[in-house]
Order: C-alpha cells, then sequence, then structure tokens
C-alpha cells in the first residue's frame, strides 16, 4: 500500500548540504501499523514529511521514491497532488495547538476537508464533520462543531486533530509523536482511539515516536531508525522481545523495568548522542556509541541483513546486541534520615483555579519522594513553593522542624544553599548567554560552594570542553546536566527536581537518572522529585505523594502504592503506564473536564469509576491509613478499594480487557 | 571503554556571524548599509576633498546650473551646492546618533527597570509614557526649542525626550517575555539581587531588540532632524544643513531646483537606507 525505496533527503542549511535520510526503504501493507522510532535528531519527522511530500523549502529528495497505492507521490504533478494528496494520506502532528486554526470553530475547519477533498456543499461538509467528531469520541458532536479550539483541553484538540487527518478515509496515516505532551492516562486514550480507527476510516498507519511503551501497544512492525539509516526493522514483538541491533537493544535497557529500582541499580545507557545530520563517519553510523564495536565496524558501513523471518538488522553482529550492555551494576543502599523538609496545610490559589489545597508532605534526609500526577494537579506549584520562588496563601513550611520563609530572598543562606531546585525546562533552564563555566562560577561563588567548578562538571559528568559552552552549544542532555551541576554546588541536602528528564530522550534520561542516584548515594541528598511518568518514579523514589487538583489523594511506601490497595486515581495512573509487556495499557478514565474542583465532595468524583453515589459528590473524603504511613482519601475503605482494584485487573497481564464501564461500585 | 568524543552540535562559527553573513548577502541590506555608511565617510572627512569652500559665496555666479566647474550648480549666493551637500551632512551625522543614543539609553533603562520590577512602578511609568506617546512628537519639539531656546543640546534632548518611551515600551515587553524564563529563577535561587538580574541575567538577552531599536530609532531621528532644521529649528544661516537649505531653497525651486533637490535627495537616501537596514536587522535577528 505504501512502499517507500531508497529514499534519500538532504537539506540545504545556509549554503551546506545535510544529508538526513539515506537509502530508506520499507513497506506498509494493507491493515499494517508501523512505528518509526529512534532518538530525536534521527531522520524520523523528516521521513514522515517526506512521505507527505511536505518537506520544508530547503528540503530536497535526493534518490528514491514513495508509492502510495499504485502512484509515485513525487512524479505527480504540483496541481493535483493537493486533491491526490487529501484522499489519500492523512497526517497528525505532535502539537494539536498549532495544527488548529486559532480563529476558525472546529465544524469550519473539520469540514473544510470535507468541502475540499470530497467536494460536497457547505452543509453536506458540517454534517459530515459532526460525524467524524462523533467517530474521534466528541460526543454529542453539536456541542464541539461551534466552538473555538483554545475551548478545548489538549487531549481534545488532538482528536479533532486526528478527526481532521482521518475525514476523508484516506488510505495511510502518518502520526508523527501525536501524544507527547500529553499526560499518560489522556495519551492512552488517544491511543486507543487510533487503534480503533485502523480499517474503519485509514488502512495502513505510520506512527512516529521516541515512545517504546506507545509503539509496543500500537504497532505490528517497527522499522528502528538511526542517523537516519533504517538499522533494524521486522514484527514488534520479536524486534522488542530480541533486539538483533545494538542500537535497539540499547533504547531497551535505557527503560525502567518495573523491579529496579535506583537505591540498587543502575540503568544501563547509550553514552553520547546521534551524530549530527552532514556528519562525516565511516562505516557504521552506531559505532562510535556500540559497545560492542570492532575495526570491522568502522570499514565499511554494513548493509541491512535478514535476521529471522521477516526480520532484517544494518550491523556487523546481527543478534549479539542482547550481549551488548553490561548487565546493570548494583549501588549501597543509603539509609533514610530525619526529616528534612515538610509542608502542613499549603493554601495555593491562582485567580480562580485553586493549586494546592492544603498539602501535607515529608522529606526526610537521604530519601527520595516522587510526586506524581497530571498536568494542572499542583505538582510545580509545590516545587516552586518549597524553592520559594512562590509564596503559599495559607499554611507553613519547616526547615528541619524550623519555620521557614516563604520568599526566598528572606531565606538564610545556609538554607538557600541546602534546599536547591532543578528546574523544568533544559532549554531556557541556562541563560542563553552565559557560559557553562560561570554559570558554575557564579553559583559556587554565590552559595559559597566548596568544590571547584572542574570538579562539579566532572560529578556531573561533564566533558571539560562543555564548560567553556554556550548552552545553545549544548544538548538537552548535557543542559540539564549543568543545570544539575548548578543545583549541587552548595552541597544541597534536599534538591526538587521538577520533571528533569521529562523532554529528554530515553537514553540521556537514563544516564540523568543514574545520576541523580549516584549523586544520593554519594551526598546523601534527598530528592522531592515531580514527574508524570510513573515508571521513573518508580525507579527512583523511597515514597510516592500523588496529588489531584492540587489535593493530595494518596501517600504512601513505593512498592505498597504499586501492590495497591491505592486510590481510584492512582489505580487509572498505573493503569495508564505504556508498558513493554504484552496486552494494553487500559484509558480507564473519563478525560478531565476543562471546569475546575468540584464545590463539594470529592476533587476525582467526576472521573472515578468507584464513584458510590451522593456521599462522594457531598462530603469531602476522609484520609485511610494503612501500613507504613500509607494513606489514601477516598470514601471506600482500603479492603473496598482493593476489592476494586481486584475486579478490576484482568487475569493475565495488565490490562487486556477494557473494563465494562457499567459497572457497579455500589455492590462494592 | 574510552570516553565518547563529544560530536560538535553546532558549527564553531558563532550564530551573530553567519547571521550578518546572510544579512551582507542580501542586496537590500549590503547597499544600504553602503550608503550609511558612505555619508558617515562624508561627514567625517568631507574638509579634505570639497571643491569650494562651502561658504565660499561668488557674487557673479548666483544660481549656477549644474557644470563641470559647480557639478550640483551653486545657489542663490553663488555658493557650490555640491561642496555644501556634503558639508551639510556633519549636522545630521552627528545629531541623529547623538539622539539614539541618548534615546536608547534612558529607554532601555526605563524598560529594564519597569519591565523587570513590574507593580507600582511599572504601572506609573507606563502611563506616563503611554501619555507621551499619544502627544504629536514635532509638536512638542517645537513647544520646546521655542521655549527653552534652540540650542543642539535642546535639540537632541527634546527629540530623544520623545523617543525613549518608544524604546522603553518596546525593551519593557522583551523584559516581560524574558523574566518569564527559568534561567531568571534559577538566579533568583541563588539569591541575586535586581542589579545583577538586570544587568547580566536579563540585558544581553533583550540586546537584540535594544540594537534593533536604535537602528529603527536612528531612521527617525534623521527625519527629525532634518524636519526640525526645515521648520527653522535647527542649525542657522549660513549653515549648510541639509533640512535648512531645502527650506531656504523653496523660494527658489521655479529657477534654481538643483538647490532644493540635492539635500532632499540626501536626506532621502540616509533616510530610506538607515529603515531598510534596520528592517533587515529586525527581520534576521528578532523573527
Amino acid at each position: 500500500m505504501l512502499a517507500v525505496s531508497g529514499l534519500s533527503v538532504t537539506y540545504d542549511t545556509r549554503g551546506e548540504r545535510r544529508r538526513v535520510l539515506e537509502q530508506v526503504t520499507f513497506q506498509v501493507g494493507q491493515g499494517d501499523a508501523v512505528g518509526i522510532v529512534g532518538e530525536s535528531g534521527c531522520g524520523k519527522s523528516t521521513l514522515g514529511l517526506a512521505i507527505m511530500r511536505a518537506l520544508p523549502k530547503n528540503g530536497h529528495v535526493d534518490a528514491g521514491s514513495v508509492v502510495v497505492g499504485g502512484t509515485e507521490l513525487y512524479s505527480l504533478p504540483t496541481n493535483l497532488l493537493r486533491a491526490w494528496r487529501g484522499r489519500a494520506l492523512g497526517m497528525v502532528t505532535q502539537d494539536p495547538t498549532s495544527a488548529l486554526t486559532p480563529s476558525l470553530t472546529i465544524g469550519q475547519q473539520v469540514a473544510e476537508v470535507y468541502r475540499y477533498v470530497n467536494g460536497q456543499s457547505k452543509r453536506e461538509a458540517m454534517s459530515s464533520a459532526g460525524d467524524v467528531l462523533a467517530a474521534v469520541g466528541l460526543a454529542p458532536p453539536r456541542s464541539y462543531l461551534g466552538r473555538y479550539p483554545h475551548e478545548l483541553s489538549g487531549g481534545q484538540r488532538q482528536r479533532v486533530a486526528i478527526g481532521m487527518a482521518v475525514a476523508a478515509k484516506p488510505s495511510l496515516l502518518v502520526l508523527d509523536e501525536p501524544t507527547t505532551g500529553l499526560d499518560a492516562t489522556v495519551e492512552a486514550e488517544v491511543i486507543d482511539l487510533v487503534n480503533s480507527l485502523r480499517g474503519e476510516f485509514v488502512n495502513g498507519l505510520i506512527f512516529i515516536t521516541h515512545n517504546l511503551g506507545l509503539v509496543s501497544r500500537s504497532c505490528n512492525r517497527l522499522e528502528v531508525v538511526y542517523a537516519g539509516r533504517v538499522v533494524e526493522e521486522g514484527p514488534t514483538g520479536e524486534l522488542l522481545g530480541g533486539p538483533a541491533h545494538p542500537y535497539t537493544a540499547a533504547l531497551l535497557a535505557c527503560l525502567p523495568r518495573p523491579g529496579a529500582r535506583a537505591q540498587a541499580v543502575r540503568l544501563p545507557y547509550v553514552p553520547g548522542s546521534p551524530p549530527v545530520p552532514g556528519e562525516v563517519l565511516a562505516g557504521c553510523k552506531f559505532a562510535p556509541r556500540c559497545p560492542l564495536r570492532g575495526e570491522e565496524c568502522t570499514a565499511n558501513e554494513p548493509l541491512l541483513v535478514t535476521f529471522g523471518t521477516g526480520r532484517n538488522v544494518r550491523c556487523v553482529h546481527p543478534g549479539r546486541a542482547g550481549t551488548a550492555l553490561a548487565p546493570p551494576s548494583s549501588r549501597q543502599k543509603g539509609g533514610r534520615g530525619d526529616v528534612l523538609l515538610e509542608l502542613r496545610g499549603i493554601t495555593k490559589r491562582f485567580r480562580s483555579v485553586l493549586a494546592c489545597d492544603a498539602v501535607d508532605l515529608i522529606v526526610r534526609s537521604g530519601e527520595t519522594v516522587g510526586l506524581v500526577g497530571e498536568s494542572g494537579s499542583g505538582k510545580t506549584t509545590v516545587a516552586r513553593i518549597v524553592a520559594g520562588l512562590t509564596t503559599a496563601d495559607s499554611g507553613s513550611l519547616y526547615w528541619r522542624g524550623e519555620l521557614l520563609a516563604p520568599d526566598i530572598a528572606k531565606r538564610p543562606r545556609a538554607v538557600v544553599r541546602a534546599l536547591q531546585l532543578v528546574l523544568q525546562h533544559p532549554d531556557t533552564t541556562l541563560n542563553p548567554r552565559h557560559r557553562a563555566r560561570s554559570i558554575l562560577a557564579r553559583t559556587r561563588r554565590r552559595l559559597a560552594g566548596p568544590r571547584r567548578v572542574e570538579e562539579l562538571a566532572a560529578s556531573v559528568r561533564l566533558e571539560p570542553h562543555h564548560l567553556d559552552s554556550l548552552p545553545g552549544e549544548l544538548s538537552g542532555g548535557l543542559k540539564q546536566r549543568v543545570a544539575i551541576a548548578r543545583a549541587f554546588a552548595g552541597q544541597p541536602e534536599l534538591v526538587v527536581c521538577d520533571e528533569p528528564v521529562s523532554s529528554l530522550d530515553v537514553s540521556v534520561q537514563a544516564a540523568i537518572l543514574n545520576l541523580l542516584a549516584d549523586l544520593q548515594s554519594s551526598d546523601q541528598t534527598a530528592f522531592l522529585f515531580i514527574s508524570h511518568d510513573l515508571a521513573v518514579v518508580r525507579f527512583l523514589s523511597h515514597r510516592v505523594v500523588v496529588m489531584y487538583l492540587g489535593q493530595v489523594v494518596e501517600v504512601g511506601e513505593t512498592d505498597d502504592i504499586f501492590a495497591g490497595p491505592r486510590h481510584p486515581y492512582t489505580d487509572a495512573l498505573i493503569s495508564a503506564m505504556p508498558s513493554m509487556e504484552p496486552g494494553q495499557a487500559r484509558a480507564v478514565l473519563g478525560e478531565r473536564a476543562v471546569t475546575a474542583v468540584p464545590e463539594q465532595g470529592c476533587v476525582f468524583q467526576a472521573r472515578c469509576p468507584h464513584k458510590l453515589g451522593t456521599v462522594c459528590e457531598q462530603d469531602p473524603p476522609p484520609m485511610r491509613a494503612g501500613d507504613n504511613g500509607h494513606t489514601v482519601r477516598c470514601h471506600l475503605s482500603l479492603e473496598q478499594l482493593a476489592e476494586a482494584q481486584r475486579l478490576y485487573q484482568p487475569v493475565s497481564g495488565r490490562g487486556c480487557t477494557v473494563p465494562s464501564t457499567s459497572m457497579s461500585t455500589r455492590s462494592l | 571503554m574510552t570516553a565518547v568524543a563529544a560530536p560538535t552540535l553546532f558549527p564553531a562559527v558563532p550564530a551573530w556571524r553567519q547571521r550578518l553573513g546572510a544579512l551582507l548577502r542580501r542586496p537590500a541590506f549590503s547597499i544600504s548599509l553602503f550608503v550609511l555608511l558612505g555619508w558617515v565617510v562624508v561627514a567625517v572627512s568631507w574638509r579634505l576633498y570639497v571643491p569650494y569652500a562651502p561658504d565660499a559665496t561668488n557674487a557673479v555666479a548666483p544660481f549656477g546650473t549644474p557644470s563641470g566647474a559647480h557639478l550640483l550648480g551653486t545657489d542663490w549666493l553663488g555658493r557650490d551646492v555640491f561642496s555644501r551637500l556634503l558639508a551639510g551632512s556633519t549636522s545630521v551625522i552627528i545629531l541623529a546618533p547623538a539622539i539614539t543614543v541618548v534615546a536608547l539609553v534612558v529607554g532601555s533603562l526605563t524598560g529594564l527597570v519597569t519591565g523587570y520590577y513590574g507593580g507600582i512602578v511599572d504601572v506609573g511609568v507606563m502611563r506616563v509614557v503611554d501619555a507621551v506617546n499619544t502627544m504629536p512628537g514635532i509638536v512638542l519639539s517645537v513647544l520646546a526649542l521655542t521655549v527653552l531656546g534652540r540650542s543642539d543640546l535642546v535639540l537632541v534632548l527634546v527629540i530623544a525626550g520623545g523617543f525613549a518611551p518608544l524604546v522603553a515600551r518596546t525593551v519593557r515587553a522583551s523584559v516581560l517575555a524574558e523574566r518569564e524564563r527559568d534561567y531568571v529563577d534559577a538566579a533568583r535561587l541563588r539569591q541575586e539581587k535586581g542589579a545583577y538580574m538586570i544587568g547580566v541575567e536579563i540585558l544581553p538577552n533583550v540586546m537584540p531588540t535594544i540594537l534593533v531599536e536604535g537602528a529603527i530609532r536612528l531612521g527617525y531621528a534623521v527625519f527629525a532632524v532634518a524636519t526640525l532644521s526645515f521648520l527653522g529649528l535647527g542649525p542657522q544661516q549660513p549653515s549648510p544643513d541639509w533640512g535648512l537649505t531645502v527650506s531656504l531653497g523653496v523660494q527658489y525651486v521655479q529657477n534654481a531646483p538643483w538647490i532644493l533637490l540635492a539635500p532632499s535627495v540626501a536626506i532621502a537616501s540616509l533616510v530610506i537606507s538607515v529603515n531598510l537596514v534596520a528592517d533587515e536587522l529586525r527581520r534576521e535577528f528578532l523573527h
């Protein structure tokens, strides 16, 4: 249905020609869903755009062809291209906000597809638009047609974008990182939606992503792309089960496994980053980062060779990948000590939004506390209040039992030194006009840090030459290392980390997680680690705090929370975790309404699958106490929660069956 | 295993130099820059090659048509128009940059301080700025020059005073955007004081805005100086200043249009080239 053969693409940047795709060949058959995976900068998105014949002006196809349903895309005359492409291809991009025009209603934008591609009248097009919106789960469609994009949540916008892409029933749908930036619960729903559209709306699917958990759930074939080349391809299950290329193996090994804990093991990871497009490397492009490399690797570029049925791999040592990475090394367990930080009744309101509602939280020395929740749950506000960047409306902070000034400017220097924050965005956390060295030197001087700048850099595994770089010359992972080194300049006792790895590739993420765990075991540093990624939180944390709409709904030891019984919201988050294991993540929650916190009763009532009835709507739920300080804020008792989860849990694996929504919890 | 050599993500040539190279390849920019720099050179060095003394009158040859001896003819006193054209560049080439610098310094400081601190100071200052902006600059300048008496210093301060609020508003907007970035929070996390925040953290990042704003203001400054001297509020006779010459040449435009045309074209060439340079700079550095 789609045949890409020998596709080579070059970008012209300021007079320099850089090859980004080299001889890419693959097919998508009828009913196939093909995942294209790799780190950022490997040419995944370029491949998607080339398949759409939508490369930016400076991109050129040098060789190869893209054949969709028998038509060669690049030999079509431009006047026919638009109409043909509208019928044959659909695309969903990463950012649904920029894919929709803010000044037109949803209905107008979706109807446009029917008017231009299918030639329908205005009225017909609008009713077709309503049908497709219903198909992508925006019901009743009538209430969505007249709305503007800003009136929808991120997940709803992505549904509209998917609806527009499949409106003309294209034979092939290209999805480029369609769920990046969405919460895990919403992500699971969007993936379910895409899977449900196969067959009825589209025949084939290309799924471009860096998230291996996602492709394992929705794709039957994978193309692993590195440095613009396909390095491995094959059926998803076999390929993830026994990767033949060291790169695939490395990407898999970087992911924190359910049993692994940062206190015990170090994640294996691949050093370095992909070559810059245009960089000339002899032989295998992965060789500089490959643990298996030998002289034979740099002599000639390996060809794509057959490896088992339906599998190809571009490696001199096909199949030795499993032995490539050293087994995870172990680490000394550090102990947990006295209470360092305590939050009591922290409340913060931004206009009408209650970001924190009487939040209580404790962090002990040497301990990692994971703070999880969807976006909008108030996690970042807690981090900023702890760091003194935002002041709470009410409630108090205690540092080693003493009252802590809410504003950082009024805190004693010793406390500032001991309590630091790693900010969220690696791209803006460093001043673009300051070199890494001067950033670290200034911080060290201000915080009277004991270690020299070079030692600091070495402690986060920065090379000395990185110190003389401007942030713009550093990759995201390196920037985040500088930011971590900065937080550690004054030998802190507690570091608050606000989503420090969420924008990084898995290989880089693994390196940063190792680094944090190493620093903890060497310096006894405590972490308040904020993340929406439960796999990461489980790997790193001793204890987990779950927030929903500004409220702490559950606190407990990591193992206790993952074992249950747990809050229905925590359960939903855990169910939505992408996983390498067979089966599918479940989307158990309805998407959160854009409307604010309920006036009374439980904050989670609107989405709770176990809602009891009026008691949940009227009374604030009690705190239920379990073992080891495990507390759950719910009207259901712990026994009832355990029972609810058991009923919800599928027989084998996790989440193979979608629970019937009509299940009554009243019988519990 | 030895450490992997880190790939250089970006070429070693700094970004601004690449951008300058790209700019110079654009004809609108390079030609305008050539004209602009040409006038600067003339303003500094005209004494070295001026064919006649600009003030040398010649009673026997007033209103001389352009010829080999007088390239652009002579004026009502028989003075060489070409020589006066070269000499007349000096006042505008000195006054306009002076105005721009004063406006930039005052406006940037205001914008940086109000943008960074916000609050009541910001509201107060910005209301004043808005009020100043609503009054037509030229009327204000005429008023001020008439009341205070005309001198180059007053001229510079008056025009710069009209421009500074505009600069302040642009810089403030840029500061507001920078203030939201994580690196500012990072500096707060080590208890940096306001002066350091503004001067070391934020200023370098709003510098492109300030420079582009400067280039735009320079164009307006040239125009403002020419306008005020046309109105007789700039340099006085017998100065060869362009605006003054245009206003005096009006009465002879029927018989000797070259007297008026030469400085008019000069003003136009300067204003257009400054504006084009500013436009291209803005396109390259701010978008």
